[in-house]
């Protein structure tokens, strides 16, 4: 990039560096273009004996008649799994919900609850209904003394059903659920089998401020944990906000955010906390005539980022977009394009396409959804990890697999939208490379499937 | 902590009384904000938005005690350090005696999230709306009243009972229906009574709430009032001197004119 060191911030004794990158190192008029810009917060890979961020898990989990047999049983594994992975000083608590809630363990250090855990788990059956709202509160009960005092809180949220007892109103749920993340108490989802409301899921996470996982069998659900407890291991930076500071109005359109960040009440998108080595993204279009008329007189756009290290201290930094140079239609169209920005466009684009199959799969106009995949193929073509992805989603719309299209729509739409990218996120895609990546980075093609199964005879 | 509990956990009064004595504490522990805005209208307005709990009802009195004081001074100290007034009644009712003196005394203040969670709790708990809630709340009240008058009813029968020893029975029975009906419709006058009482209250505690959004609205509008004020003498001082400067003008060359 030629003007990269412009729009480059290393963040000073942080490590934190801070690109913003646009589609085009040019513009023009008239193109009925958007100005595409991408940034991007990169964290260095830690050294080995550096030490993490605190951690509070709440793990509240699914205990409904629909839990009985194998599923209740791989939690409890789950669980005990999630809780080797934890260091002494962490802290945890476990909340069993189905009508009526249960706290097995308060918050408590890790060494006592490794212990008691085993325990309290071992009578846990499974009955009643699904009161998912009042779970994942007393989870967030449990936590909320720890909000704010340097420590990562998260709510793991595991359910297998529909919410049919007290609050089910997905709206309610998740205005509850983002309140309490900008408090300090953030909450992730994991969704197993085939029966879950995945739209509540995916939203709580996203309100939450934490990540989305689903497993679509029993086998699979290890591997959700594996991915929520890898990306809580290796935090480098939380509570990560940008501010855009701008003249352009985003009301007409002129200023647009592409990923599904919320806004807090401040005005500042809530970015996913940042993993050591890997990166978290922002995908911003500019209305491109705006940006030429104001571009003489002031910058058009500054990020101002504030964030927090794995100590708890809090770094502010910014970054500018530079004025383009302006230049013909034709130049414009021959100008080279950045080949990261425009993929990573091109998948959040793939994203509100599926999101858009997902709707037609809902009412089953089948029509609709054959043009979209279309489309999506069309899109594909240069990105091997897409194309994979659609061929998957093919086979399912073969099969009118509705319960399971839905689902992959859903959680494929979500990580295209939202993933945490590795630093040397390329086009080329090959599953055995990302076997070796940790969990919560990997591209996978069948998003409820584990790694294992992610070949070409996973529906067989 | 001592001194607080012994001075006055008997402490009984109406909503002047517990402006005064909040007031007074206030400045004994040294909590933050303005003591002068502690007055009964406030505490009144503390009662409607939930920080207090509703006082006892003694006749047509409302009587405050140690629990309400205890729900002012706390309700008054975490709103003064900028939390959401929604958000602290509720955490403040799920709070019990003993925690809310050491919230007062100690200034132990929860952070965000906890005073979330008690206020997610008391919204969805029941699941039931704040009107409902209201309304369940009328309910019980009027339960407390028929409880009330049932044990009125039983004492009057008692007493009518000690009466007719001497009588016949059938008299007695006579009597007794003539006095029970009596009683009834006394007992419906009550019942009506307090409907209205508590009517009258609650009326009250919207005119209140009302009556210090008022003020406020008030107090900001001369506010503006005496900025707009100021900026238009000093416009006008600045018209007049301009006039002057012109008056000044033509008179010099009038006076040039002259000469020449």
């Amino acid at each position: 990039m030629s003007n990269q060191q412009n729009n480059t911030n290393n963040a000073p004794g942080q490590g934190l560096e801070v690109i913003l990158d646009p589609r085009k190192d040019v513009i023009t008029k008239n193109s009925e273009q958007s100005l595409d810009l991408l940034v991007r917060l990169r964290a260095p890979l830690q050294n080995g004996d550096a030490k993490r961020t605190p951690l509070a898990i709440s793990l509240v989990i699914d205990r409904s008649g629909s839990m009985v047999g194998r599923k209740i049983d791989e939690a409890k594994r789950c669980a005990h799994d999630l809780l080797s992975r934890l260091d002494d000083e962490d802290k945890v608590s476990l909340v069993i919900y189905n009508t009526a809630i249960e706290v097995l363990l308060e918050t408590m250090p890790v060494r006592l609850a490794r212990t008691l855990m085993p325990m309290r788990l071992a009578e846990v059956q499974a009955n009643g209904g699904t009161a998912l709202h009042a779970g994942w509160l007393k989870g967030a009960e449990t936590l909320a003394p720890t909000a704010g005092s340097g420590i990562m809180s998260r709510v793991i949220l595991l359910s297998d059903g529909q919410a049919n007892h007290g609050i089910i109103n997905t709206q309610r749920i998740c205005d509850q659920v983002r309140e309490l993340a900008s408090a300090g108490v953030t909450t992730s989802t994991v969704g197993i089998g085939v029966d879950f409301n995945e739209e509540l899921m995916t939203a709580i996470a996203n309100a939450g401020q934490g990540n989305s996982w689903y497993g679509e069998r029993v086998e699979d659900l290890a591997e959700s944990f594996d991915a929520e407890m890898g990306f809580l291991s290796s935090l480098a930076f939380q509570d990560v906000r940008v501010k855009l500071e701008t003249p352009l109005l985003p009301r007409m359109g002129q200023i647009k955010v592409r990923n599904d960040y919320i806004q807090n009440s401040k005005g500042q998108y809530c970015l996913p906390s940042i993993a050591a080595g890997s990166e978290v993204w922002m995908a911003i279009s500019l209305s491109m005539n705006e940006v030429i008329y104001l571009q003489d007189t002031n910058s058009v756009l500054t990020c101002a980022i504030s964030l927090k290290d794995k100590h708890g201290k809090e770094h502010q930094c910014a970054v500018k977009l530079p004025a383009l140079p302006v230049v013909g239609l034709p130049e414009y169209r021959m100008a080279e394009e950045n080949e990261l920005v425009a993929r990573r466009f091109n998948e959040v684009e793939c994203a509100e396409i599926q999101r858009e199959a997902r709707r037609h799969v809902q009412n089953r106009n089948w029509n609709a959804v054959e043009d979209l995949m279309r489309q999506l193929d069309d899109r594909a073509q240069n990105n091997p990890w897409l194309s994979e992805t659609v061929r998957y989603l093919r086979k399912l719309l073969e099969r009118r697999d509705s319960d399971l299209m839905e689902k992959e729509l859903m959680y494929s739409s979500s990580k295209m939208m939202n993933r945490v990218a590795d630093l040397n996120d390329s086009v080329l895609f090959c599953m055995d490379a990302e076997a070796v990546k940790p969990a919560y980075m990997r591209k996978k093609v069948s998003q409820g499937r584990n790694t294992d199964s992610q070949g070409d005879g996973q529906l067989t | 902590m001592g001194f607080f509990i012994n001075e006055h956990q008997r402490f009984s009064g109406n909503a002047t009384d517990l402006a005064n004595l909040a007031s007074q504490c206030t400045r004994y522990l040294q909590l933050p904000g303005d003591l002068d805005k502690i007055n009964e209208r406030i505490v009144r307005y503390y009662v409607a938005e939930g920080l207090v709990g509703r006082p006892e009802r003694v006749g047509r009195d409302a009587q405050y005690g140690y629990i309400h004081l205890l729900q002012f001074l706390a309700g008054r100290f975490l709103v003064e350090s900028g939390f959401p007034m929604q958000k602290v009644g509720p955490y403040l009712m799920t709070q019990s005696i003993h925690q809310l003196e050491t919230l007062v005394m100690n200034r132990n203040k929860p952070n965000m999230a906890e005073l979330l969670v008690a206020s997610f709790q008391r919204e969805g708990g029941e699941g039931r709306s704040r009107v409902e809630r209201n309304l369940l709340r009328e309910v019980d009240l009027r339960k407390q009243d028929f409880r009330k008058q049932d044990r009125s009813d039983a004492s009057r029968s008692d007493i009518f009972s000690s009466m007719n020893l001497s009588s016949s029975a059938m008299d007695s029975q006579s009597m007794a229906m003539s006095m029970k009906s009596a009683a009834i419709s006394r007992d419906s006058l009550d019942q009506l009574q307090s409907q209205i009482h508590h009517l009258n209250q609650s009326m009250q505690d919207q005119l209140n709430r009302i009556r210090y959004d008022m003020d406020k609205e008030r107090a900001r509008l001369r506010e503006d009032l005496e900025h707009e004020r100021l900026d238009r003498r000093k416009e006008r001082q600045a018209l007049q001197e301009k006039i002057d400067q012109l008056i000044a003008i033509v008179a010099k060359q009038n006076k040039e004119k002259d000469n020449e």
